[in-house]
């Protein structure tokens, strides 16, 4: 029925009135209202993975994204193109690195498809381009190779170093 | 200030499987650079399924375990691709020209069971027939389901009739050339087709020697290099539950044009399913003819163009259409003209907006793709060219080929988001000769910069368009008054809209790739 509200509720006990179809693009809610037959008026439904700050933003998206038609099937034979993030996605996700990673996060406990690929596709253009050094200090990334096995793997490597 | 907690800032906090979600939209070039970060890295990746495109020789196998790769393109000769190794392929494009006698000799006799795309273009050889032959018996590539084959010609294929075997799980065919009379083959080696992909390049026949139907067939795209009004249509007898039918027509000898009327009054009676109905025209050029010069020729069709609906959803584009049969529902719809034009193979086309397959057609037309590109660019000029009152800046032949090279190798671009950004930076730099100041965006910038880069080719593009060297200008400490005086408060994305610029792609104008902003200018 149009307009039916749940509470979802954050790992730091706020609780947040969301519309029934806006959540269900969450398919671990979807599942948990349908498969579990949990009522939608009087239960709460906790979500200890996920804090208020990053569900607040999660709720944000996907109202949002309440009209868009189910995201297409993973197609390995299709090229990826990183290009096709809509500016308000872009906007969206303009955030610090460890909200990024935490909606990375919420998005896949939650399942919600559209979400997880944004974000993945996100850190995906900020990797790109860049050399292994900038990619090791933009993501804080310890090197735990020992001196030999770097040597070994930057011998496989060397046509990269052209440029 | 943020609200949100970030007490997590490392990408190691991600389980393997959301690594593995991200790693999957990177080439394979960057994924190698990723294993020399650390040991979780390299064993993840170690896991991948990769996707090889093959570029040139830089991009070679050995980094990967050959089981890993699900996906390759060869787009140059690979002496060490070795398709025995590749033992959980599942989709594989190649190319007859940059082949090796193993290579040619492997794809008809190994068994790749979870192959379920091959495409083969500039085949010279009977390598066409025997790729026919064994997809059809389905016992080497018992996944397969998309079959492309590009025939240098089909005059040699010998084809004979087969056993139909279980096996063959091919839904669709793609085949650039082909014969009226060789159909039937078709039908009968593929059985279980939903969707075929044709060009028919010989004199239609009398249908009453084809009599292999199918009946499973839904999508039915075909080029007719000569059509036949009163013989071509007829085929439609033999796929009665076509749901979407798109057909193109030579225009060379006007044929085309009275066969599209003709056909659009008679379709629905042979195939009474068909909800999509589109027509196109074409024609072919030579290398050497000047592309501008073709365009003039053809420029009158942009005009007459129509967008004619019938009943449900059935929608006919076509040109040149004055009059329409008794009975029949088509009738002029008052759009002015299509909303979108692209261009496919050697010709104009005409389409709908919602056409969502553009896509793959590129891709099953890798071997007409640069082609394609170019002709794309051209013919969006002539469409805004027709359509504004401002001066359009366009790109030389010569310096989109160079851009859309250059993109793609150097800056890793896809083959889309190098062409969106080369028409994009068109349209930046119609902005500038429309005295519009403002900067690129990141992916504009980029393809600013690689044209800068060929510096004999931007200066003769500067002078010929602008009468002056157009002038890059980066932020530095040293100009931020210079800086300042351009007007950023609109951004340069509304200020090309407003200019009146349509159909600009908004992703390459608001993508942004890393955290630094362009700071890029120009001067005038």
């Amino acid at each position: 029925m149009a307009g039916n509200k749940i509470k979802l509720q954050s790992n730091d006990g706020d609780t947040f009135d969301v519309d029934v179809e806006i959540a269900k693009q969450s398919a671990t809610i979807k599942t948990m209202l349908e498969d579990l037959g949990m009522s939608e008026e009087d239960d709460v439904i906790p979500l200890p993975n996920v804090n208020s700050a990053i569900l607040k933003k999660v709720i944000q998206w996907a109202t949002h994204h309440k009209d868009d038609p189910p995201p297409p099937e993973d197609d390995e034979n299709r090229e990826k193109n990183l290009s096709d993030i809509s500016s308000w996605d872009q906007d969206f996700l303009k955030v610090d690195q460890g909200t990024l990673f935490e909606l990375i996060l919420a998005a896949n406990y939650l399942d919600i498809k559209g979400l997880l690929d944004v974000t993945c596709k996100t850190v995906a253009n900020m990797i790109k381009g860049r050399t292994p050094e900038e990619i090791r200090r933009q993501f804080n990334i310890k090197n735990d190779f020992t001196p030999q096995e770097e040597e070994q793997i930057k011998k496989e490597n060397e046509w990269c170093e052209e440029k | 200030m943020s609200f949100i907690p970030s007490n997590q800032c490392r990408l190691e906090i991600l389980p393997n499987e959301l690594l593995i979600e991200i790693f999957q939209h990177l080439n394979c070039r960057t994924l190698r650079e990723f294993q020399r970060l650390n040991q979780r890295f390299k064993s993840i990746i170690s896991c991948l399924n990769v996707c090889f495109v093959l570029q040139d020789e830089s991009d070679d196998f050995n980094t990967f375990n050959p089981t890993q790769i699900v996906r390759v393109e060869m787009n140059f000769c690979c002496q060490s691709l070795n398709l025995q190794h590749l033992s959980n392929i599942r989709s594989l494009s190649l190319d007859y020209t940059y082949m090796t006698k193993e290579q040619i000799i492997q794809i008809t006799q190994l068994n790749l069971f979870h192959l379920e795309r091959l495409s083969v273009g500039n085949i010279m050889s009977n390598l066409g027939e025997r790729l026919l032959h064994t997809s059809a018996q389905g016992e080497h590539f018992p996944s397969l389901r998309i079959l492309q084959l590009g025939l240098n010609t089909s005059d040699q294929l010998q084809l004979f009739p087969k056993r139909t075997t279980p096996n063959n799980r091919v839904r669709c065919l793609i085949i650039n050339r082909w014969k009226w009379s060789r159909l039937d083959f078709l039908f009968e080696f593929f059985p279980h087709l939903s969707w075929l992909e044709i060009n028919l390049d010989d004199k239609p026949i009398s249908t009453n020697d084809l009599t292999q139907s199918n009946h499973s067939l839904t999508y039915f795209k075909v080029t007719l290099e000569h059509c036949d009004p009163y013989h071509s249509d007829r085929i439609f007898h033999l796929m009665p539950n076509l749901i979407r039918l798109r057909i193109r027509g030579n225009i060379g000898t006007n044929l085309a044009l009275v066969y599209f009327v003709k056909l659009a009054r008679d379709v629905s009676s042979y195939t009474p399913s068909l909800q999509y109905f589109d027509c196109e025209i074409y024609c072919y050029t030579d290398e050497n003819e000047n592309t501008g010069e073709v365009i003039r020729k053809y420029y009158h069709l942009f005009k007459q163009i129509r967008c004619l609906r019938g009943v449900y959803q059935n929608r006919c584009f076509a040109t040149d259409v004055q009059t329409y049969p008794d009975g029949n529902q088509y009738e002029v719809i008052p759009k002015p003209v299509i909303k979108r034009q692209s261009l496919k193979k050697h010709g104009i086309y005409y389409s709908d907006s919602d056409d969502d397959d553009d896509y793959m057609f590129f891709l099953k037309y890798k071997n007409y793709m640069f082609l394609a590109d170019m002709l794309f660019i051209l013919f969006l000029h002539l469409f805004i060219f027709c359509s504004s009152a401002f001066d359009i800046v366009q790109l030389a032949d010569e310096d989109l080929r160079y851009l859309n090279e250059r993109l793609q190798l150097h800056d890793h671009m896809s083959r889309e988001d190098a062409l969106n950004s080369i028409i994009e930076l068109e349209h930046f730099y119609t902005g500038l000769k429309n005295d519009l100041n403002g900067s690129p965006s990141e992916m504009v910038d980029k393809a600013w910069h690689a044209h800068i880069l060929n510096t004999k080719m931007y200066f003769r593009f500067s002078e010929l368009n602008f009468g002056r060297y157009l002038h890059h200008l980066p932020f530095w400490s040293g100009n931020q008054d210079e800086a300042e005086e351009l007007n950023e408060d609109i951004s340069m994305f509304d200020k090309l809209k407003i200019l009146g610029i349509q159909n600009m792609n908004e992703t390459v104008w608001t993508l942004q790739l890393h955290e630094t902003p362009s700071l890029d200018r120009t001067t005038t």
